[in-house]
């Protein structure tokens, strides 16, 4: 009986809020620099959801509007920090201290790992967050995106060249 | 650097993202929130038309008093008050602060901290006199602000040259040899250009006299430009004094580094109820807005803008309002 079509707008917030807020503001702290703003902004994205579920009136596309509600709004974040943000990785940049334990060695290299994504363009770092954290396929990455599947595959693969030249430079 | 360590580096520090415990209370209040604005919208746009109807009578016969206090929205379809010249005798009565008989709303900059600042406020029409007579006479909603003219100065008459679009603005009641500042004289250029602006007729600049005698020259003044003058941060609205319910609307604007500005909440008490990021619209040295939606209990407060210099951390630019929630 419990059909979502049936759903009214607030129902189905209620209901892939239950679900899917924490997995999104995960989603939005990877994808943003700066992870103030990720709750704020996957707020937003249920209001959105709220205005729009008239025409969704389905758990799966309203999940994928979810996404691409939070890639939108997290990339249009990033337009506005992006003076600043170059300006910060600059003025942020580590020095190169060795480490005296191997633990905090390992810490250190994801530390660096996702400081080097973060560095990354954003549509780069976008398609790796997709397609790695939340394992969608290149289609599904393509739709969240709003580019083509051929795009995806082509920043992905940029962004895993970047890294590794990164991270093989500051070894 | 293999697909394997990047997805768990994704992992880790995804787990360690916390999420606020009411969030779904303040996402039902959004929605409220945005509904109510929509529907606003919509009424608005039904209001505008018959505004456009009505607005020449309505100038006529005086607008339905918004009071001297806060009066957020911008006028619209306020018609020329210019052209209908109800009030305009001899002598403007500028020792009024508040409505006179007739009354429209307009925009009036003031003085405060070097900069000026801006305020909707009902004036005596026609506008441009009302609002330049607010202006002289530093009669703000907000006690921060204020003129750079000494009292005692009143204005004596506005016209426009509409061919050259040039705006001219008569004063009396100076000190002998009193001199304005630059800051003085855009308190006028920016109201007066300000309000024809409102009125659909673009200005582009203004001749100042005193007695007669054009201060600091016979040329036109332009607005000196923004970043210059105008005060960092504004808070639009609520204006000081206002009164909010429990869910509303703060609209900022001003031109700071990486669009980054502040807003904090005081109790009637002083201490900190919230003091939140807000990024503008766009950073400087364009100048950029925000709206934000606050939810207080009933009370007392004050608002508070702020920006975090970059040089030394320190808190610059602050515009703070007393305001009531009911």
């Amino acid at each position: 009986l419990d059909d979502p079509a049936a759903w009214s707008a607030d129902e189905a917030v209620g209901r892939l809020f239950a679900t899917q807020y924490r997995p999104l503001v995960r989603l939005a702290t990877l994808l943003l620099r700066d992870p103030g703003q990720a709750e704020e902004l996957t707020q937003d994205a249920f209001v959105a959801l709220h205005q729009h579920w008239g025409r969704l009136r389905d758990p799966e596309r309203a999940v994928a509007y979810l996404r691409q509600s939070v890639a939108n709004r997290a990339r249009s974040v990033l337009r506005h920090r992006g003076v600043v943000d170059r300006f910060l990785r600059r003025a942020t940049e580590p020095a190169s201290v060795p480490s005296a334990e191997a633990g905090a060695l390992a810490a250190q290299g994801d530390a660096e790992l996702l400081a080097a994504v973060r560095a990354l363009p954003a549509r780069q770092r976008e398609a790796l967050v997709l397609r790695y954290y939340l394992d969608l396929s290149e289609a599904q990455t393509a739709e969240v995106m709003g580019v083509s599947a051929g795009a995806v595959k082509s920043h992905t693969s940029r962004a895993l060249v970047a890294l590794r030249r990164e991270l093989g430079e500051s070894r | 650097m293999s697909e394997q360590r990047l997805r768990a580096a994704f992992e880790q520090r995804a787990a360690r993202v916390s999420v606020a415990p009411d969030a779904l209370p303040v996402i039902r209040d959004k929605v409220r929130q945005a509904t109510r604005r929509r529907r606003r919208t919509a009424v608005g746009v039904g209001a505008l038309a018959t505004a456009a109807l009505v607005g020449l009578t309505a100038v006529l016969v005086g607008l339905p008093s918004p009071g001297p206090g806060p009066n957020p929205s911008p006028p619209v379809g306020s018609g020329q008050p210019s052209t209908v010249e109800p009030n305009r005798s001899p002598s403007p009565n500028p020792s009024r602060p508040g409505p006179g008989p007739t009354t429209v709303t307009a925009p009036v900059y003031f003085s405060g901290a070097d900069r000026l600042f801006r305020e909707y406020l009902a004036v005596a029409a026609p506008a441009p006199d009302g609002a330049i007579e607010r202006s002289i006479g530093g009669h703000a909603a907000d006690p921060d602000y204020g003129t750079r003219w000494p009292s005692g100065t009143r204005l004596r008459s506005t016209s426009l040259d509409a061919a050259a679009g040039v705006g001219s603005v008569d004063l009396t009641g100076l000190p002998a040899g009193f001199t304005p500042d630059p800051l003085a004289v855009q308190q006028l250029v920016y109201t007066y250009t300000a309000v024809m602006a409102d009125q659909g007729t673009q200005v582009s600049g203004v001749r100042v006299s005193v007695d007669g005698v054009p201060v600091p020259g016979p040329q036109p003044v332009p607005r000196a430009s923004t970043v210059d003058t105008l005060a960092p941060l504004w808070l639009i609205s609520p204006q000081h004094g206002a009164t909010v319910g429990t869910t509303f609307d703060v609209h900022l604007a001003g031109s700071v580094f990486e669009a980054a500005s502040r807003l904090r909440v005081r109790d009637a008490a002083g201490a900190v109820v919230r003091d939140d990021p807000v990024l503008l619209s766009a950073g400087a040295p364009a100048r950029g807005e925000a709206h934000v939606q606050l939810t207080l209990a009933p009370g007392s407060y004050t608002l508070e803008v702020y920006f975090v210099s970059q040089r030394d951390g320190s808190e610059q630019g602050l515009d703070d309002h007393a305001i009531t929630v009911s």
